[in-house]
């Protein structure tokens, strides 16, 4: 099977088409919020299904604690159950700093990413000793118990206890930042213009979408972050301990150092996810954070695609559509079944069985295969791609 | 010149005794062939060597250093390498990624200058160069961008060797390297592995069944029974000794 678009990495032809991949996702990316500003509400088959901005934020804020979960999960193999532990504790760190001190919500990254690292370290020590299931099971032990620890009489005057805590915020769009025009403009564009709505944006709205790209820019932060680890040396090694620890050790990777690194880059990355959480619902409550949060993380990490970055960005869609969607499935036409009720993890698991018979690696690996039946890149060689190298970076010359 | 010494080791595992007070030296350059029937230790001696198993008693010296006093993951540091008898690639990356992870320790990116792509582009560059001009050697630039699993046996093989080449180890040790190959596999990879000892000057430990080829390419060979080394000397020394006959062959 030949690709229809063959490109050789590099050429121009090459970084033409990276560019316009890029720029459409980008262009997407711009456009949700003020398509979406006014809550979305189609009706297919009898039934509403809504797309609001609350719920994409939502979806954004879980993106980066499935892409922390993969750190764990993916990229060095070990099974966390217990991931809710840290996102929650980032959370609940945010809503404290912000709400009793009155720091700005990204200055708490301050606090939460070590505090967190050091947590998942920690968290890590066991996993020295324990595989597999049984690291599994004291994980999920974390996330069962995160819920009590907050409620703590002891800690309930900062936490808010069982009523949990409310954050006020102060992400509000600046003055110079002109949302009005941008809709306005996006509105009076032909054909799609209708997309946008009409009318102006209320001040709810304005905060809404301005949230939104704040949200968006922290992700594609930490995204990038974790990007450029996970293609060094650091990822690599994580890889090779997953695939075959004996060889990693051979090579020269300390296994127990990356395992312990895994958990608290986990924990690391689930902290700040935490904190954007805290920033979009303006809510942290307990309950949020046990045990079943931890599981949808980790479906939305096997279904999104393990070991992959946009296996965690379709992740955080699907655990928050999915089940908003499949309550709100009151019929199902042809099947005379009454679909009121708590459906949501129902069909989240069914989705979570089918796939993993369809789809092995998840949905970032099908659409691989997709891709590769119309995209072909042919990498180069690196003596091709840099060309000689000055001084000792030369590799030897080779005699045939 | 010895570059390394291993002196009286002995390993037992419950009852058995794997190791029995085994010494034998290894001077730098020398091709070393560690042979015997099964069982009889010496993946056992390889192990010990590669910090994998800790030995009751004994000591071994590597170039000037106690082998034994370091944890597994600084044997490469210290440039002692070795291949697997059952092969120990990572399916995850792709072949010229396999082999970029061999220079793991002489690579530079940590936590933070990683994620902040400080010299990142330079080192993986480098690390790419030289992952490289390995495949270019063993004849492997085909595979470079492809998953290492799936390929013929005789190429992972190769990988192996690559990823291990470009660590720059003065002792290699190989683990059966010939399994699995063809008659004409055997004989290129004997001529490969005597061109790159003098080529990357290393110091070669082979444990090898195929006695064609360890008495063909060894310089010095050393032979075990039950754990005891009951032979040390060039390969016609070897091939003529008599409780080297006697163990192969049976008998007392």
């Amino acid at each position: 099977m030949t690709a229809r678009w063959v490109f050789d990495e590099g050429t121009p032809r090459h970084r033409s088409y990276q560019a316009i991949g890029w720029g459409l996702f980008l262009l997407v990316v711009i456009l949700v919020p003020f398509v979406f500003a006014e809550t979305w509400a189609p009706t297919v088959f009898g039934n509403k299904y809504t797309v609001s901005l609350g719920n994409i934020g939502h979806a954004v804020a879980w993106m980066v604690a499935i892409l922390g979960l993969n750190m764990v999960v993916g990229y060095t193999g070990q099974l966390s159950l217990g991931h809710s532990f840290f996102v929650g504790s980032g959370a609940f760190m945010t809503a404290i700093l912000v709400e009793d001190f009155g720091w700005p919500f990204v200055a708490t990254l301050v606090v939460v990413v070590p505090v967190t690292f050091v947590i998942g370290l920690l968290v890590g020590i066991p996993a020295l000793r324990i595989q597999g299931l049984y690291l599994g099971l004291i994980t999920f032990g974390l996330a069962a118990v995160f819920p009590s620890i907050i409620k703590l009489d002891s800690l309930a005057d900062r936490t808010g206890g069982s009523n949990g805590k409310n954050i006020t915020s102060d992400l509000v769009p600046p003055d110079w930042l002109n949302l009005e025009g941008f809709a306005e403009f996006f509105q009076g564009l032909p054909v799609i213009g209708g997309l946008f709505g009409s009318g102006g944006l209320s001040r709810r709205q304005e905060e809404a979408v301005y949230k939104y790209f704040l949200l968006v820019l922290m992700a594609a932060v930490v995204f990038w972050l974790v990007r450029n680890l996970v293609h060094s040396r650091i990822g690599r090694a994580m890889l090779a301990l997953r695939d075959n620890p004996t060889g990693a050790a051979v090579s020269g990777v300390n296994l127990a150092a990356y395992k312990t690194l895994g958990f608290g880059l986990s924990a690391a990355v689930g902290g700040v996810a935490g904190m954007m959480y805290a920033a979009t619902i303006g809510f942290a409550s307990a309950d949020e954070f046990g045990s079943t949060l931890a599981i949808f993380f980790l479906v939305g990490l096997i279904v999104g695609g393990p070991a992959t970055l946009t296996g965690p960005i379709i992740g955080g869609l699907v655990i928050i559509f999915v089940p908003v969607w499949a309550g709100q499935t009151e019929e199902v036409p042809g099947l005379g079944w009454d679909l009121n009720g708590p459906y949501g993890s129902l069909i989240l698991g069914v989705m979570l069985i089918v796939l993993t018979f369809l789809l092995p690696g998840g949905v970032a690996y099908g659409l691989r295969r997709l891709r590769a039946r119309f995209v072909q890149v042919v990498p180069a060689a690196p003596t091709v791609r840099s060309g000689p190298a000055p001084g000792d970076m030369v590799a030897e010359p080779i005699s045939s | 010149m010895t570059l390394l010494g291993v002196d009286d080791i002995t390993v037992r595992f419950g009852g058995v005794i794997a190791l029995d007070e085994l010494s034998f030296t290894i001077d730098r350059g020398e091709i070393c062939g560690l042979i015997g029937p099964n069982g009889a230790g010496k993946t056992t001696m390889f192990n010990v060597i590669s910090g994998v198993y800790t030995p009751n008693a004994g000591s071994v010296t590597f170039d000037g250093e106690n082998l034994l006093a370091h944890p597994p993951h600084h044997m490469c540091r210290l440039g002692v390498y070795r291949t697997f008898q059952n092969l120990a690639l990572w399916p995850g990356m792709t072949v010229i990624e396999n082999v970029m992870v061999g220079r793991h320790t002489a690579a530079k990116a940590n936590l933070l200058t990683a994620p902040l792509r400080i010299g990142l582009k330079r080192e993986e560059d480098e690390l790419e160069e030289r992952a490289w001009a390995a495949l270019d050697e063993l004849e492997l630039t085909a595979y470079a961008f492809h998953p290492a699993a799936g390929l013929p046996y005789g190429t992972m093989k190769r990988i192996e060797l690559a990823r291990a080449l470009i660590g720059e180890p003065k002792l290699l040790m190989l683990d059966e390297p010939a399994s699995g190959l063809t008659h004409s596999e055997v004989d290129e990879l004997a001529d490969l592995l005597r061109e790159l000892r003098d080529r990357h000057e290393l110091t070669l430990l082979l444990v090898e069944h195929h006695m064609a080829m360890v008495m063909a390419m060894s310089d010095k060979v050393v032979v075990l029974d039950f754990g005891q080394k009951i032979a040390e000397g060039t390969p016609a020394e070897v091939q003529r000794d008599d409780r080297v006959i006697s163990a192969y062959l049976g008998g007392s």
